[in-house]
């Protein structure tokens, strides 16, 4: 594999690399993480992505890059509107898979000595694990299409957050153009009992502070300071986004064919953005994104009343207030700037986050200035960060960063690593009291299994995609 | 990249994100009873499923690999829309039509989860099309799979 260094944290595979490659790779790492990206498939994946028609610029991806199916994860890339493609596997089973943050009037002092009690209510009152089910009582069909349509303010209008929290989710919770008649009769009855739900492999709640804060100004408009206790939300569409991923990559590998699209690995079966099958995969995927915004901001409601049940205060006194909900595994149709034009292009970003800047139409008028906070969760024994999207990111990277911390280690790997430790009194000794439901899914999500967070944050800062706001460090979690 | 040899019939592949698993049998119907088998291994104790309850499955797909996606995503979707754990498979036929599309019919043996007895040890999300290989080998068939978890 011929990686050129174009910056200490840039590196690209050329167009030469591989037959069929309409543009070049471009991966944002640095020496130490690129150690990590040559042991698995990420590359190859990059430079699959970079044969789709109509791709523009760079097959990109962000420095948590790991091996993934179809498009890598960590992967982001656009294509043109008229001669490009949408792919169902570049968005990925779990569509709209997101972090939600929420902030507290209290500090770490304030909440520790009620921390296990804190983590006991949160995870029995969120149903996760695998199969979890149960949320919300005797939701019917009616109401699951039209929370499809609506996203996040269908459960807002239903008693579940307020308001201000839509104006702190990317999008408003809801992306327009969803469509339930596009979505399968499996898809709607896998969706009916799962609103409300954490689910299980990487998904969590997590209970932490913040441990430091580095731009000060832009911390106190997210609510955000020194010792402040938060909390994070890490979960998807549930059953309803794997089966409408899983329908239409059947569909779309017909697509496929019939427009003469060759495929180096079928995971990245597409069509053409406007072509009635790629449309139509859009309407569905958009259905899906709005259940997901519904279950987080669902949780957030039950984690919001249980928190200030366990803390004997009423929800004002607590101020759990949204910080900002980030979807990392989409596509969407934005507007960018390519050869000096702005068009709009379909971007899709499988394990990536939207990082838009300071000034951008798409922020609410509270974070106009500041830019779009950029949620990066990173293990549960280290840290995660929030930081804002800059101009750069949205010249270089259609307005991406990194989602996560990436993972290094397979989960067959962790298992047996495992074997003989007590995983629970390993994280309290951490400092971290952890509750799951399977210990085989808490030895796959152990610290070790991941890159150290601080790492990948730190390449985003270096390459000027983003900025570093806060870093928060974990106290309690819930696993699924 | 073998990490573990938990079952004879199928063997876990290091994939960083997910979970990769390579099959070996001496027949395609071996082939597509061990995946069978190791999509159910891995995710319930397969030991407390009972065979109470029988299935007829037919499935038609334009190659090998395709069918065979279709075969465990089928079985799954038993799984994840019915409530079902499936224990026992009989291929009954893996053939070739006349329009060179491959036939599939089985019969597959199971129960509805029962939380007293069964146990769920992991979600599987979907069955990927990402590297799956069906390969001829000199003493049988191979092939690779990658769940989504």
């Amino acid at each position: 594999m011929e990686l050129v260094k174009i910056t200490d944290y840039l590196w690209e595979i050329p167009q030469s690399a591989k037959d069929g490659m309409l543009v070049p790779g471009r991966i944002y790492t640095s020496e130490q993480l690129l150690k990590s990206v040559g042991q698995d498939k990420s590359p190859e994946q990059v430079m699959n992505v970079a044969c789709l028609p109509g791709i523009v610029k760079y097959s990109l991806a962000m420095p948590d890059i790991h091996w993934g199916y179809g498009f890598p994860i960590g992967g982001v890339a656009a294509f043109r509107i008229e001669d490009g493609i949408i792919s169902p596997g570049g968005v990925g089973y779990d569509i709209n898979c997101g972090v939600r943050l929420m902030r507290t009037n209290l500090t770490l002092d304030e909440v520790r000595p009620h921390l296990t009690k804190v983590i006991s209510a949160l995870y029995n009152a969120i149903p996760s694990g695998v199969g979890s089910a149960g949320a919300i009582a005797k939701l019917s069909s009616a109401d699951e299409e039209r929370l499809l349509v609506e996203g996040a303010s269908w459960a807002v209008k239903k008693g579940y957050g307020t308001k201000q929290d839509l104006l702190h989710t990317e999008d408003g919770g809801c992306l327009p153009g969803a469509d339930p008649a596009k979505v399968s009769p499996e898809a709607i009855k896998r969706g009916l009992p799962q609103v409300g739900t954490l689910g299980s492999g990487n998904h969590f709640i997590e209970v932490c502070y913040v441990e430091t804060v580095y731009r000060p100004d832009i911390a106190s408009k997210f609510g955000l300071r020194q010792n402040t206790v938060c909390l994070q939300i890490h979960s998807g569409s549930r059953g309803l986004g794997y089966q409408v991923c899983d329908d239409y990559i059947h569909k779309l590998l017909r697509a496929s064919e019939r427009y003469g699209i060759k495929l180096a690995d079928r995971q990245l079966a597409c069509a053409p953005v406007g072509s009635d099958e790629g449309r139509d995969y859009l309407a569905a995927m958009n259905c899906a994104a709005n259940y997901a915004w519904v279950n987080r901001q669902v949780m957030m409601h039950i984690a919001r009343e249980t928190f200030a049940g366990v803390m004997g205060m009423p929800l004002s006194e607590l101020g759990m207030e949204l910080v900002y909900d980030v979807c990392h595994n989409i596509a969407k149709i934005e507007e960018h700037t390519v050869d000096g034009k702005k068009v709009k292009v379909c971007v899709h970003r499988k394990g990536a986050t939207r990082a838009f800047p300071a000034g951008h139409p798409a922020l609410p008028a509270d974070y106009k200035e500041t830019g779009q906070p950029v949620l990066v969760p990173g293990d549960m024994g280290r840290n995660s960060f929030v930081c804002v999207g800059t101009e750069r990111a949205m010249a270089e990277t259609f307005g991406s960063a990194a989602h996560g911390a990436g993972r290094v280690a397979s989960r067959s790997q962790m298992i047996k690593s495992s074997r003989g430790r007590n995983l629970f009194k390993e994280m309290e000794a951490r400092g971290v009291l952890v509750m799951a439901k399977s210990r085989d899914g808490l030895a796959e999500e152990m610290p070790d299994a991941y890159k150290d967070v601080n790492n990948v944050v730190d390449v985003m800062e270096q390459a000027g995609i983003t900025k570093m706001v806060v870093r928060l460090k974990p106290i309690g979690v819930i696993k699924g | 990249m073998v990490t573990a040899k938990p079952q004879r019939r199928y063997e876990f592949l290091a994939h960083t994100a997910d979970i990769g698993i390579r099959v070996r049998a001496r027949s395609l119907k071996g082939l597509f009873t061990n995946a069978a088998f190791a999509l159910f291994d891995i995710s319930t104790v397969l030991g407390r499923v009972r065979p109470a309850r029988s299935l007829r499955i037919e499935l038609t797909a334009l190659d090998i690999e395709e069918l065979l996606q279709g075969w465990l995503g089928r079985l799954l979707s038993e799984w994840t829309l019915n409530g079902l754990l499936l224990s026992n498979f009989q291929l009954l036929s893996i053939k070739k039509g006349l329009n060179n599309k491959i036939h599939l019919t089985a019969r597959v043996w199971g129960e509805v989860f029962d939380k007293t007895r069964h146990k769920i040890k992991k979600e599987i999300k979907a069955v990927t099309f990402h590297d799956l290989k069906v390969t001829k080998k000199k003493e049988g068939f191979e092939a690779s799979v990658v769940f989504d978890v």
